[in-house]
């Protein structure tokens, strides 16, 4: 099932920063403005060796993100010569309904081992999600060309999962279809007509593209400065055994911007067109990114600043309630259109956080709580006093 | 059927709701104390025909805020003297809508003398949205005087609410970027009157004027 380790640092990168992402988002948005280097030591059975300091890194790889669009770029040294991997994604993202949204994403894949192989490749997925940040499922149908090398089957590859979010836990789990680039073996033993003697046996090696179907699940859990996540996966097809993997992260923040994150596991046989290799290894990386974390900082950062808002009507009777709360982990607001019960907001982008909500028009109250601190009125509304020795904030809806 | 069914919604229409038990909101958020406490107030407000949500409301509101019992039922009876007073002032033929939006009015300190003046200047018509923008003037701090009379003015020259609204829109624009509350609430206000009552001011050349920021 391997075609290359050119890009396994390309993978690496990835995959640490899906495991390494934002706290408390139980769906799969990256934070913008993200640079991700990181190192995968040489390769090896052991893992133990490969986190040995001595252990020279034989792939590095850079993962940029800017809002909805990413760019990931690998460079590696495959028996003596250099090989280069790059992926770029761009993704779209509308609101239905108030708890319905469509995703779109595109990217394109290329893989160069040099004169004797190359491959790009191009992969378009639709999803429908429905659900909030607290509890979602998604439907997904993926798409995927060849513009070199092998074409690709025609047929869609399905994917479904769902997610869920208590506290600082978010689990989720899934199934893809992928097409994988499979290697497998078949052992041959020729029969000569009127020879008795047993001919040895020979073991051919084939590669061939097969429609392969993954099972993972996933969970991350996040307090103060410390994000660990591990993910496991179950990847099937009909020409090789079953392909069990796992794979561990930790991610410490060391400035509100600055993490540094170590990985140790097998890696997912595959990311979209590249391929992950068998072997168990560790790496170890550094992400700048532009989601803050509050703890990392002094103490007076772990106290959030009051949040922006925004109201945005929907529908008949219905309005969405964006929240700006640069550095949280997670939003919830209440008022009188909640039933002064809190209620989560989905993050959606950056410091972004929505909800849709049911309101009749006129005069509304509103209070939001970050990181479960004190209720506030938002940033921008005018506040008047609640009767509770406190205040409000209060808006008006059309 | 059709019958019995009639009769058991009489019924159920007739019995004091405390009698039927507490909200199930209150009791759920509540104390049973507290609950029937302000049950007891619920009820005597539907008594007087009152409208009765905000006050439920305002009890989950002490709730979710861990407010003391006291608190708690001194916030709802205030709320509910602020709509026995709305109605007051707006009329016994007065929609349960605009009945809450006066009580926001007048608990937002807008003077009582103003909602009977509004409804005096716009009789037999909807009064919830001149109220909801009242209300908002004066918590964007445009003193009540100054708010009263911009709405009055608006109101008296024929606005319709969607100007209301979209007046209230640019006052909070102008106060945003840095307007004195009353100046953008009458500047704003006189900007609704007809062409030949607002001599040349154009709103946009007016706010400049002041240096109070963008249109």
């Amino acid at each position: 099932m391997r075609t290359s380790r050119a890009s396994d640092a390309a993978i690496a990168a990835v995959l640490a920063l899906a495991l390494a992402g934002s706290p408390g988002r139980a769906d799969e948005s990256t934070p913008a403005s993200t640079l991700v280097a990181q190192a995968w030591p040489d390769s090896d059975a052991s893992p133990w060796r490969a986190r040995t300091p001595a252990a020279a890194p034989r792939s590095t790889s850079v993962h940029i993100a800017a809002g909805s669009a990413s760019i990931t770029g690998a460079a590696s040294q495959i028996d003596g010569r250099a090989a280069y991997a790059g992926r770029t994604m761009g993704s779209l993202r509308l609101d239905l309904a108030p708890r319905l949204s469509a995703e779109v994403r595109a990217g394109l894949s290329t893989l160069d081992r040099g004169a004797d192989f190359e491959r790009r490749t191009t992969r378009t997925l639709a999803r429908l999600r429905v659900g909030d940040g607290e509890r979602n499922a998604w439907l997904g149908v993926a798409f995927e060309h060849s513009l070199s090398g092998t074409p690709l089957p025609t047929s869609p590859s399905l994917a479904l999962g769902l997610a869920t979010r208590a506290r600082e836990v978010v689990l989720s789990a899934g199934i893809e279809q992928t097409v994988e680039r499979v290697r497998f073996s078949t052992r041959l033993r020729p029969a000569v007509p009127g020879d008795t003697l047993n001919a040895p046996a020979i073991t051919m090696f084939d590669t061939r593209l097969s429609k392969s179907t993954s099972a993972l699940i996933s969970g991350r859990w996040a307090f103060q400065r410390l994000t660990i996540e591990s993910v496991a996966g179950l990847t099937l097809n009909r020409l090789t055994a079953p392909y069990r993997w796992t794979q561990t992260s930790a991610t410490i923040a060391i400035k509100p911007r600055v993490s540094v994150f170590a990985t140790l596991g097998n890696p997912a046989p595959r990311w979209l067109a590249l391929d992950a290799g068998f072997e168990r290894r560790a790496s170890l990386g550094v992400r700048l990114t532009s989601w803050t974390n509050p703890a990392a900082g002094n103490p007076d950062a772990g106290v959030p600043a009051l949040p922006g808002w925004r109201l945005r009507r929907l529908g008949q009777d219905w309005q969405v309630i964006e929240i700006r709360a640069p550095g949280a982990g997670r939003v919830e607001v209440m008022g009188d259109f909640t039933g002064w019960k809190p209620l989560a907001l989905r993050h959606v982008h950056r410091d972004r956080w929505a909800i849709a909500v049911r309101m009749e028009p006129g005069v509304h109250q509103i209070e939001v709580r970050l990181e479960d601190g004190p209720w506030m009125p938002p940033a921008g509304l005018p506040v008047t006093s609640d009767a509770f020795s406190g205040s409000v904030g209060v808006f008006v809806a059309e | 059927m059709r019958r019995l069914v009639a009769l058991a919604a009489t019924f159920v229409c007739l019995v004091p709701a405390s009698a039927r038990g507490a909200d199930p909101r209150l009791a759920t958020r509540l104390d049973a104390e507290t609950a029937a406490q302000v049950q007891h107030l619920v009820d005597a407000a539907q008594s007087q025909g009152l409208p009765t949500e905000p006050l439920i409301s305002k009890a989950l509101e002490g709730a979710a805020k861990r407010a003391p019992v006291e608190r708690i039922l001194s916030a709802v009876r205030a709320q509910s003297a602020a709509l026995g007073d709305a109605r007051a002032a707006l009329g016994d033929s007065s929609s349960a809508s605009e009945i809450v939006a006066g009580a926001g009015a007048l608990l937002a300190g807008v003077a009582r003398d103003s909602l009977v003046r509004l409804r005096a200047t716009r009789p037999g018509q909807a009064l919830v949205v001149p109220l909801v923008v009242l209300a908002d003037l004066v918590t964007r701090k445009v003193p009540t005087e100054a708010a009263a009379s911009a709405v009055l003015t608006a109101s008296r020259a024929g606005a319709h609410d969607a100007d209301l609204l979209r007046m209230r829109e640019r006052i909070e624009r102008d106060i945003a970027a840095g307007a004195l509350p009353a100046n953008a609430a009458m500047l704003r206000a006189r900007g609704l009157m007809p062409t030949g009552a607002a001599p040349g001011a154009g709103k946009r050349s007016a706010v400049r004027a002041t240096g109070t920021g963008p249109p």
